[in-house]
This record gives C-alpha cells, sequence and structure tokens, in this order.
C-alpha cells in the first residue's frame, strides 16, 4: 500500500509537467505562433537559405516594435570557390537610415566583387536594428553551424536600451543568468501563447503610436543610467560577458572574427541628459558655467576654459561642461585635451544611446583575449579622417549612424583588417581603391537623400529636439529624384519601385551613367539574379567600361551559362586582349552551339595569338612576334588589339615595314 | 483499472499536489512574460519615425 501510495505521489507530481509537454506539442503540431530559428529556406530557391524574418520577433514580443532583417541568400551547401562572411551587429551595421546599398557590408560586397573577380563572396548580414549582444551571441551560435570562413560584427551601442539590454528590463534588474533564461523560455510555444494573451489583454486599452511615444519619453526619463552606476556597470558587464560567449564560440569552431570599435557623435551632439549638481554645489556651478558659456560665445577663449574648468572642479559629472571644455579646446586648437573632454561628455550622458568609452575598451580588450578575434579599430579611422580628428557631423548624421561617406570608410576598415590579416588575397591590378570605391558605389541620389530625410525628420523629435516639436515640414521636394527620396523615406514606395521608377527615369534622359548606378545597386539586392549582371554588362559596355562590363558578364555565367554570354564575354576578353582566358568560354561556346556558328578557327586563332604572346614576353625586342600578334587580331577583326601591336613596334622601330604596312591597312579599314 | 480507479481517487483527493505546480509554473512564466515585455527604447527611435 505503501509503494501504491509513492508511485500516486509520484504520478501526481509528473502531472503537470506532462500536462505542459502535451500542450507545447500540439501548439508544435498546429504551427502555433513564429518559427524563431535564424535561417530559414529560401522560398524562391530551394538551395538557398535566408535569414528568417521572424527571428527578431524573440527579441520584441511587441509585433509593433519588431524590426526586421535583410534577405540575402546563401547556399545550402557552400560551393568551393565561394568565400562566406557573416555580418553581425545593430542599426550602424545594417547601414540605418540607408539600409540596402547604403550599408558597409555592400559596400565591401561591391568592392570584392570587383577586386576579386574570381572569387563568389557570399556576405550575409543579420544584424537588426535595436538589438544587442545578446541577440549577437543567439544569433553566433546558429551562424557557427553555416560553415562561415570570417564573421564581422560592430556593436555595442544598444545595451543599454536595446531588446532586453540593462534600461529595458529594469523590473527584472540586471541579471544576464534571467535574461537568458527569458530568451531559452521564448522559444517555447507555452510562452509565445502567453505572450500573445498579454499583449492582447495590454492592446484592449488601445495605445496608438503617439502614445506610445510620450510612454517612451517617460519611461526613458525613469531611466536614465548614471556613469559607473550599478546600471552603468551592469551594462558593460552583460556587454562584455555575451561578447565573450560568443567570440569563445567562434574560436572553438575556428572561425576568424573581425570585431570593430564603434563610432558615435561627440563633437557635434550636445549630451541628451547631463547631471546636475547637488542643491549646495547646484548655484556655484551654474554662475560658473553661465559665465563660461558667455566668455564661448564672445569668442574669449581663454575665460571660457577658465570659468568652464572652475565649474568642472564644482560638479565633475556634467556631461554639459565636459562638451563645452571640448568645444572650447577644439577652437583652442588643443585637439586632444578636447578629444578627452568629447569623450567624458558621452561617458556622462545619462540617456544612453551612445556606447560609452568603456565599451570601445572592451573591445580593445577582446581582442587580444582570443586568437582568432581581430581587431578593426574604426574608430581610429574615423577620427583620422574626421576634421579636426574628433567624430563630428561629417562622418556621423546624428548621434551613432555615419552619412554615405562614414559607411564606405567602416567598410574600409574591415576591408583594410581583413587583407593586413591575408584573409583576402587581393590581385595588383585588380584592387578598387578607397576613392574609386566612394566615386563608383552603386548608392544613387535618392538613396543618399532617403537617409538624409529620415534623419530630417528624426532631429525634429525627441530626444533630439523639445517635446513638442513643429510639425512644419521644411524639406524641399522639387526634383523627380527628390520626390522618389521621398516617397521611399516614408514608406509610400518601396524601395524596388523607386529603383524601378528611377531606372526609367535616368533612361528616359539618356543618363546612363546613373542609370548603371541603379543596375548595379539592384543586383547587389539579388545578387542570383543573372538578369541583372547583364543589363549592368550592357550599360558598361555603352559607357566603354569593359573591365566592369566584363566582370558582369562573367558572373552571369557563372550562375547561370549560356553560349550568347560566352560569346559576349570571349569578345570582350579578345578586346581586352586577354586570349588566354577567352580560350574556355570558346570551348564552352563549341560544345553548346546550337546555331552551327564554327567557332573552331577563333580558337585556332587565339591560340596561335597565347603562344606568340608568351613568346613575345620571353624576347620583348622581336619585332616580328609583335606584328604577327597584331596580323592575327586583324584577321579576327579585333581592330584595337592589333592597333596597339602594331603601336608598340613602332614606338621602339618606326621605320618597321611590316608594322608601317599593316597601320595603312587599319587605317583603309576605318 | 482498478489502479487507475484508486490513481484518479488519489487525484481527486490531493488535488493540490498536482494543481499547484501546474498553477505556479504558469503564473511563473506569465510573470516573465509581463515583466520582460516591457519595450526597450531603441526601437521607438528607429521605426516610429
Amino acid at each position: 500500500m505503501k509503494r501504491r501510495l509513492f508511485l500516486f505521489r509520484v504520478i501526481a507530481i509528473a502531472i503537470p509537467f506532462g500536462i505542459l509537454l502535451v500542450l507545447e506539442l500540439a501548439l508544435r503540431l498546429f504551427n502555433y505562433g513564429y518559427d524563431y530559428r535564424l535561417f530559414v529556406e529560401d522560398k524562391q530557391n530551394r538551395d538557398y537559405w535566408v535569414m528568417n524574418q521572424d527571428a527578431s520577433k524573440k527579441y520584441f514580443p511587441d509585433q509593433t516594435i519588431a524590426t526586421t532583417g535583410n534577405k540575402e541568400p546563401f547556399k545550402k551547401e557552400k560551393n568551393p570557390n565561394t568565400i562566406r562572411i557573416f555580418v553581425l551587429g545593430e542599426s550602424t551595421t545594417i547601414g540605418y537610415p540607408y539600409f540596402h546599398n547604403g550599408s558597409f557590408h555592400r559596400m565591401l560586397f561591391y568592392r570584392l566583387m570587383h577586386s576579386m573577380p574570381d572569387k563568389n563572396f557570399e556576405i550575409v548580414n543579420v544584424s537588426l536594428t535595436a538589438v544587442n549582444s545578446y541577440t549577437i551571441l543567439d544569433f553566433a551560435r546558429q551562424v557557427v553551424d553555416q560553415q562561415p570562413d570570417a564573421v564581422l560584427i560592430f556593436t555595442g551601442h544598444n545595451e543599454y536600451y536595446g531588446a532586453l539590454g540593462v534600461g529595458s528590463t529594469q523590473q527584472l534588474g540586471t541579471s544576464r543568468g534571467l535574461v537568458k533564461t527569458i530568451l531559452y523560455l521564448r522559444q517555447l510555444k507555452i510562452t509565445q501563447l502567453l505572450t500573445n494573451a498579454w499583449l492582447h489583454l495590454r492592446s484592449l486599452g488601445g495605445k496608438g503610436n503617439s502614445e506610445k511615444k510620450d510612454r517612451m519619453e517617460l519611461m526613458a526619463k525613469d531611466q536614465n543610467i548614471a556613469y559607473v552606476s550599478a546600471q552603468f556597470n551592469a551594462g558593460v558587464d552583460q556587454f562584455q560577458k555575451n561578447m565573450e560567449e560568443t567570440l569563445q564560440l567562434f574560436q572553438d569552431h575556428d572561425v576568424p572574427v573581425y570585431l570593430s570599435t564603434v563610432v558615435s557623435n561627440e563633437k557635434d551632439l550636445t549630451p541628451f541628459v547631463s547631471e546636475k549638481p547637488a542643491d549646495n554645489k547646484q548655484k556655484n556651478f551654474d554662475d560658473a558655467f553661465h559665465e563660461g558659456m558667455n566668455a564661448l560665445t564672445i569668442g574669449d577663449l581663454p575665460q571660457a576654459s577658465i570659468n568652464l574648468k572652475k565649474a568642472d572642479s564644482i560638479f565633475s559629472r556634467s556631461a554639459i561642461c565636459n562638451y563645452q571644455l571640448g568645444r572650447t579646446f577644439l577652437q583652442l586648437g588643443q585637439t586632444d585635451s578636447a578629444r578627452a573632454y568629447f569623450t567624458k561628455a558621452v561617458d556622462l550622458d545619462m540617456l544612453r544611446f551612445r556606447a560609452p568609452s568603456a565599451i570601445n575598451k572592451t573591445i580593445r580588450l577582446l581582442s587580444g583575449k582570443y586568437h582568432n578575434t581581430i581587431l578593426v579599430d574604426a574608430e581610429a579611422a574615423f577620427q583620422h579622417y574626421a576634421a579636426h580628428q574628433v567624430i563630428g557631423n561629417d562622418l556621423i548624421l546624428e548621434h551613432v549612424h555615419p552619412n554615405i561617406t562614414g559607411y564606405a570608410l567602416l567598410s574600409q576598415s574591415f576591408y583594410e583588417a581583413m587583407k593586413k590579416k591575408g584573409f583576402l588575397k587581393v590581385q595588383e591590378g585588380n584592387e578598387m581603391s578607397f576613392d574609386e570605391l566612394i566615386h563608383r558605389m552603386p548608392v544613387t541620389k535618392p538613396d543618399s537623400l532617403a537617409g538624409y530625410y529620415k534623419v530630417f525628420n528624426l532631429k525634429r523629435m525627441w530626444p533630439f529636439a523639445a517635446r513638442n516639436p513643429s510639425k512644419k515640414d521644411t524639406l524641399s521636394v522639387v526634383s523627380q529624384e527628390e520626390q522618389l527620396a521621398y516617397a521611399m523615406a516614408f514608406d509610400h514606395k518601396s524601395w524596388e519601385t523607386t529603383q524601378s521608377e528611377l531606372y526609367a527615369y535616368y533612361i528616359s534622359n539618356s543618363d546612363s551613367a546613373s542609370a548603371k548606378k541603379v543596375i548595379e545597386g539592384l543586383l547587389l539586392e539579388h545578387p542570383l539574379d543573372t538578369e541583372l549582371y547583364e543589363m549592368a554588362g550592357n550599360i558598361c559596355g555603352q559607357l566603354h567600361d569593359y573591365k566592369y562590363a566584363l566582370s558582369y558578364f562573367k558572373r552571369s555565367f557563372q550562375l547561370q551559362p549560356s553560349v550568347s554570354k560566352a560569346k559576349t564575354i570571349l569578345v570582350l576578353l579578345l578586346q581586352e586582349d586577354m586570349p588566354a582566358d577567352a580560350i574556355p568560354y570558346i570551348d564552352y561556346a563549341i560544345h553548346n552551339t546550337t546555331s552551327g556558328y564554327d567557332y573552331t578557327s577563333l580558337k585556332k586563332t587565339t591560340a596561335a595569338i597565347v603562344q606568340l604572346k608568351t613568346l613575345a614576353d620571353k624576347t620583348p625586342g622581336d619585332f616580328a612576334l609583335l606584328n604577327n600578334i597584331a596580323t592575327q587580331y586583324y584577321t579576327m577583326g579585333n581592330k584595337s588589339c592589333a592597333e596597339k601591336y602594331v603601336k608598340r613596334v613602332l614606338q621602339l622601330a618606326p621605320s618597321n615595314k611590316d608594322a608601317l604596312l599593316l597601320n595603312t591597312r587599319l587605317k583603309q579599314r576605318g | 483499472m482498478e489502479f487507475i480507479k484508486e490513481l484518479l481517487q488519489f487525484l481527486k483527493a490531493r488535488k493540490k499536489m498536482w494543481l499547484m505546480p501546474l498553477i505556479v509554473i504558469l503564473l511563473l512564466l506569465s510573470a516573465l512574460v509581463v515583466l520582460s515585455s516591457s519595450s526597450a527604447l531603441g526601437p521607438f527611435i528607429y521605426s516610429l519615425f
């Protein structure tokens, strides 16, 4: 009887767990809720994975604020010639406010595509706006299974107010273990069920966006985080521990990580919230500070520095006082002192939308701790590039997000770090320089303008402006490009729609150079669309940009070979005097042609040129060989290459009869 | 059959023993859901404007 009673008790205790298990299984069976996996099968191509658009919902249970990431496909089975790079991070990492090709990873992709044309790059950005190191760690666990060749990380600004950040989970305290438990539990369908029930109950109160904004403002007022307070330290500690776990994971899997320092606007952004001195110090501080400000306003810099320093000695935790000291010392030409004050101002700013310097300190520390983690010092690169070596509006749009030049600089920082480490082996002559990248990168005027419009609007609101800003829209929207940018910025039209309208506009205005940028931008967005590569190749051809035309046709051929593409490529290669490279395409045409055209004689002539060129390289003074190459090119109708070799001979031997004769024939042909 | 009958009688008599853990677990989960659903500030400033 005793034994039976014991058994009953065991069963009774097991029942609640059984019920929960059955409920969980039933919810899974009926596909209740969301799938939070980071990668799902690409619906357009079953051989590829893409980022799951529901993955972010794990971090933002309130669907109205859940952000979504990019959809950049990568092959389930990685090809041998592919270099696969994953990008992890936050809003800056995904390219806010431009997104698409305004982000640093697309600039990197564009540069690598042209600098290393023989390699296939898959650069997959899984960043999300408003997430922090908890999401990085969570995503890293899934990224590591996808055969990454490298991982690029840029994060650190959202440790306080990002999803599950220290300032966002006050009611739960700052326990990292608890947050990790919550993230684990959120994977359960039962938790999703309870969350949805809770959100439904809450929504019965009916809160609109404007009310939410007010709520956010009030919430933020309660969430001022003082420098080196318990909460401040918890944010840094959370970042360090999450990143340690992330970097250890990649090290265990032998994946190199390029970890970047973060950047923020120090020079041109007044701190959001400054701590106030205690009552007994308030008057003395205010007097000294206002005297300092008056002196600064009239340009009396020595007096300004004396008074502001006095204010700082009365109360050293004022962000605004340190900021004004930074401005004063910058005008005095003392850059190092100015930078120190600006950095301190960011550290003391109690509304922590910008990472304090402790985050970059941690990043530098961690880069030295893990042997496969390489430091990408974006902060140093930005400081070097910025006016007076202090980061300001020339590179940052508002508090943390770079402008187009800033994003190019960020891509340059990662590119240089990867090159220096030997991860990227760029062939001399092929490399796209930084200046070339700035000039060529496919960011259209409306792309850039749309970012400007978004930030313009953002800056009219809290926390950048007063609580009730003027609703007056002072943006000038006149030209077609401005109208498209405006529509794109405020979601009246999708990015795709604006790009196709923009392309039509440029074509109707015979602006092929701008149309080329649109097509190049579209192909970066859809790297598997062979038609876009052909369109880009054709426009580059029209613009006599044969190197890029060739590069695009080759990409298109790699994705979907055809005789017509092979024919275009071999013509371009022969035009560029690259006969050896043309042979595989001639072979392809020979084996696959259905038109009956005989490519064998072309192959014969091309092979002969290859042989002659090899001999000519060994005996550079042999004019007969050079003339022979010119004749072969002339025979196949390649006038530009024939001229090239004839000119070479005539430069060295102006009276060479064969060259003169061929030159005459070339001129006659016209 | 008798075993199940006795077990059901046992469960009926000692509801607290198995209902309480179920309620406690669900309450704990609910509390975590409510407390952790306080919104992050970051998304607001980027997505609402």
